[in-house]
């Protein structure tokens, strides 16, 4: 436990919509842990028709990815299928890289993390609604995870950038069963299938897989040091599209 | 024999809650080794592991119950009860490690999940082995009961 005279300084932003986002999305209630929280923060009651699908959530441990899991099946598998128009066997998939992305953390982060889930409607950029996973830890990060097993195969390749390539493109993982690696392919696989979008930052890299839709740069490098690891998962709204 | 396991009630008594999900390693972990503690303590042929009342399945837990007893041979698996989501999950993992296993249909057919060669193959030696054989129709079924 962080005693309050540690904590580090986070002013609340004044702009009302972020503040209300915020508040709704459960991130001030995660962030008293570890901030110090200056400003003043909306009390937010819970609501049955919010587009939070999932509150900022602590993932720790396997029973955190199943809690999560079976929460987001009762929770948002009729808004998949009506408001998204995904197919049954889509909101099933969904759950499914849902834990894959959470189990990133309880695997290799080496500490605990986040993860929430929320609709939006993107008017400009898409013209559709999407449904957005975002998974943070701010643990050991992909290159330190991969280093003791991947290192030597890339050389003076080797970074941040070089091991979300591993991980995400090609599929390596830190353990040597061969089994392992599956989580992140069958992510690919299930957004390959409905259009969706995945992007990891971790260190000074962001890497992404690309939909038609989107004009996210492939491979970022470069960038300022982020510890641990961030996964962004957008699965759109089925049906015809403006690209 | 054939060993009737209920997944979904293995899954129930593996975990400190109650979860109708097959997701995490460590959960496929827990749920395989009592499978395979079930299956060492008999003269077991053939292990129905049905899958019924089964959620959601993710790769991990496939890779670490279905894959891994393939791989260990612990006896022939049929899988019964598996959804379209349960199905699209398994697939490719046993494909991925060229492996493949039965799926019994409610009609009580054999299907095929996983890599093409190893399916032939898996046939092939079940049928050596009388545990199934052809029936009218070109398909496959258990000749245990």
């Amino acid at each position: 436990m962080v005693k309050a005279a540690e904590k580090p300084l986070l002013t609340a932003p004044t702009n009302g919509d972020v503040l209300g986002y915020w508040a709704r999305a459960g991130f001030f209630r995660e962030a008293a842990a570890l901030f110090e929280i200056h400003g003043k923060v909306p009390r937010v009651q819970a609501r049955e028709e919010s587009d939070v699908l999932l509150p900022v959530t602590p993932v720790r441990a396997a029973e955190d990815v199943h809690a999560v899991v079976s929460t987001i099946q009762q929770r948002a598998s009729a808004i998949l299928a009506s408001e998204l128009r995904l197919d049954p066997k889509a909101t099933i998939g969904f759950a499914m890289a849902l834990s894959e992305a959470c189990q990133n953390i309880v695997e290799h982060a080496g500490t605990g993390g986040w993860v929430a889930v929320q609709a939006y409607h993107w008017r400009r950029k898409l013209a559709r609604r999407v449904v957005v996973i975002a998974v943070a830890d701010a643990g050991v990060g992909f290159r330190h995870s991969l280093e003791p097993t991947q290192s030597k195969r890339f050389g003076d390749r080797w970074g941040d950038a070089a091991a979300l390539e591993a991980a995400l493109i090609q599929g390596v993982s830190r353990f040597r069963d061969p089994g392992r690696g599956q989580g992140l392919a069958g992510i690919r696989r299930y957004l390959g299938r409905w259009d969706g979008k995945i992007a990891i930052r971790s260190g000074t890299a962001r890497i992404a897989i690309v939909p038609k839709w989107d004009d996210d740069v492939p491979l970022n490098d470069g960038l300022p040091p982020f510890p641990g690891a961030q996964v962004l998962i957008i699965i759109p709204e089925q049906g015809s599209t403006k690209q | 024999m054939i060993q009737h396991i209920d997944v979904h009630a293995v899954l129930q008594e593996s975990g400190p809650g109650v979860y109708a999900d097959l997701v995490t390693r460590p959960t496929g972990r827990v749920v395989r080794e009592r499978i395979e503690r079930a299956i060492a303590g008999e003269d077991v042929a053939v292990a129905r592991m049905d899958f019924g009342g089964v959620g959601c399945i993710d790769y991990s837990c496939a890779d670490e119950i279905v894959a891994k007893l393939l791989r260990h041979r612990v006896a022939v698996l049929v899988l019964s009860g598996i959804s379209d989501g349960h199905r699209e999950t398994i697939e490719p993992v046993l494909a991925g490690h060229g492996l493949a296993v039965l799926v019994e249909q409610p009609d009580g057919t054999l299907g095929i999940l996983g890599a093409p060669e190893a399916a032939a193959a898996l046939l092939d030696e079940l049928v050596a082995r009388q545990l199934a054989a052809r029936i009218p129709g070109g398909t496959f079924a258990l000749t245990l009961a």
